[in-house]
């Protein structure tokens, strides 16, 4: 009997657990189903203009050099420590005036992003047609970007900081944007909802990464009005990015992860 | 992937792209995208750990026999970007990224503008000298 009874307690258990599962994937599918809708008739516009002021203020025009390696550096007295790159792209890619940064200049930067998270709050994404959501989440992805290496900086590469380590999860993993009481990660942002939504690969290129070797930080915030998928803007960067390709012989295209390609490129997975 | 490269590449990579077999995605260059390369200090000026160094990277500056770190085309101590660059003990990265950031940046180059007035045949025969130009 009591073996019985245990069985049946069991049995309870595992269609509650079975139950409460389903209920919390449709409201999750729900709330996908919230992003991804859209109002192609939509007229609201946003206006990033703050955004393209802070950008204007701190960061550079991208630009390509001469690619060539710099000469090995001759140490000097007293140290032989030397911190200046080699790399052939060393003087390449918009820069970002971080060292300048702040408490003062972080906090406004953090207020704006606050901002632009709290948007959805005020207009529903789903009010917004394809091209201003698009706009949103790159201006977004880019912003939280830029306030999380600001927050973090002094420092000279971002590859630990990406990738993770065995004591810290990577940035890109941790759910640091709230939107609409959900909190999500930046990949979420790229892998879940702009691949999922934009089949475009050109859209990869809009994404601000922090390093030299990623897409650049635009001086002008991403705006709604022409599609910014097939736009100049996204081809512009793509080629400042795929002439790197030409620059080594094995490897051609530099992306941050295998991940991020197999995703855009599917190809790449029968090769 | 091929396909996608193709769209944007130019003669060289296409022959690359042809001519391979493989090809593997590889994220490049992680520096970060600032001007002082992680606002690390001058090589010569850990002032820190060797207060001697500030002084012997001044002397250096002021003798005119510096010679930046990781720099093969800039000369470092010729104008006053890197003298700049030095009074605020800027990294050797830095200080060559400004100087070719300014020197390339078209609004600061210097050159002469001329205007002159020409009419439609005028035109033509610039055009066709240009051809002839270009065949040659």
């Amino acid at each position: 009997m009591g073996i019985n009874i245990k069985f049946k307690n069991l049995r309870w258990l595992v269609i509650s657990i079975l139950l409460s599962f389903s209920l919390t994937n449709s409201v999750l599918a729900s709330d996908q189903k919230k992003i991804k809708t859209h109002d192609p008739d939509s007229k609201i516009i946003i206006n990033y203009e703050n955004l393209t002021l802070l950008y204007q203020a701190t960061v550079t025009r991208p630009r390509t050099s001469s690619r060539k390696y710099a000469a090995k550096a001759r140490p000097g007295i007293g140290t032989k420590v030397n911190y200046s790159s080699s790399r052939p792209t060393r003087l390449e890619a918009s820069r970002v005036f971080f060292h300048q940064i702040g408490k003062e200049e972080q906090e406004s930067v953090h207020m704006l992003r606050l901002g632009m998270e709290s948007l959805p709050d005020v207009i529903p994404l789903h009010t917004l047609n394809r091209n201003e959501q698009l706009a949103y989440w790159l201006n977004l992805y880019n912003l939280t970007v830029y306030d999380e290496i600001a927050k973090r900086y002094p420092i000279s590469k971002l590859k630990k900081l990406y990738n993770g380590t065995s004591k810290t999860p990577s940035l890109w993993d941790e759910k640091i944007i709230n939107i609409n009481g959900i909190n999500i990660s930046l990949n979420d942002i790229q892998y879940n909802i702009i691949q999922k939504s934009w089949h475009n690969p050109l859209v990869m290129y809009g994404l601000y990464q922090g390093t030299i070797g990623g897409p650049n930080l635009r001086r002008k915030a991403f705006t709604g009005k022409k599609n910014i998928a097939n736009s100049k803007i996204m081809l512009r960067n793509s080629l400042i990015l795929l002439e790197e390709c030409a620059l080594r012989e094995r490897t051609l295209l530099y992306l941050n992860s295998t991940k991020e390609a197999k995703n855009y490129f599917p190809i790449l997975t029968g090769i | 992937m091929r396909r996608h490269l193709r769209q944007f590449a130019n003669f060289r990579l296409l022959t690359k792209l042809d001519s391979s077999r493989n090809i593997t995605p590889k994220f490049y260059d992680w520096h970060i995208t600032d001007v002082l390369n992680g606002g690390n200090l001058r090589a010569n000026s850990a002032t820190s750990t060797n207060p001697v160094g500030l002084l012997l990277s001044f002397s250096k500056a002021a003798s005119g026999s510096g010679k930046p770190a990781g720099n093969a085309h800039y000369g470092l101590f010729d104008n006053t970007i890197n003298t700049a660059s030095l009074n605020n003990r800027l990294p050797d990265g830095a200080a060559i990224f400004l100087q070719s950031f300014v020197s390339n940046n078209k609004n600061d180059r210097s050159g002469k503008v001329t205007v002159e007035e020409i009419d439609k045949k005028g035109y033509k025969k610039i055009k066709i000298q240009k051809k002839t130009d270009l065949d040659n």
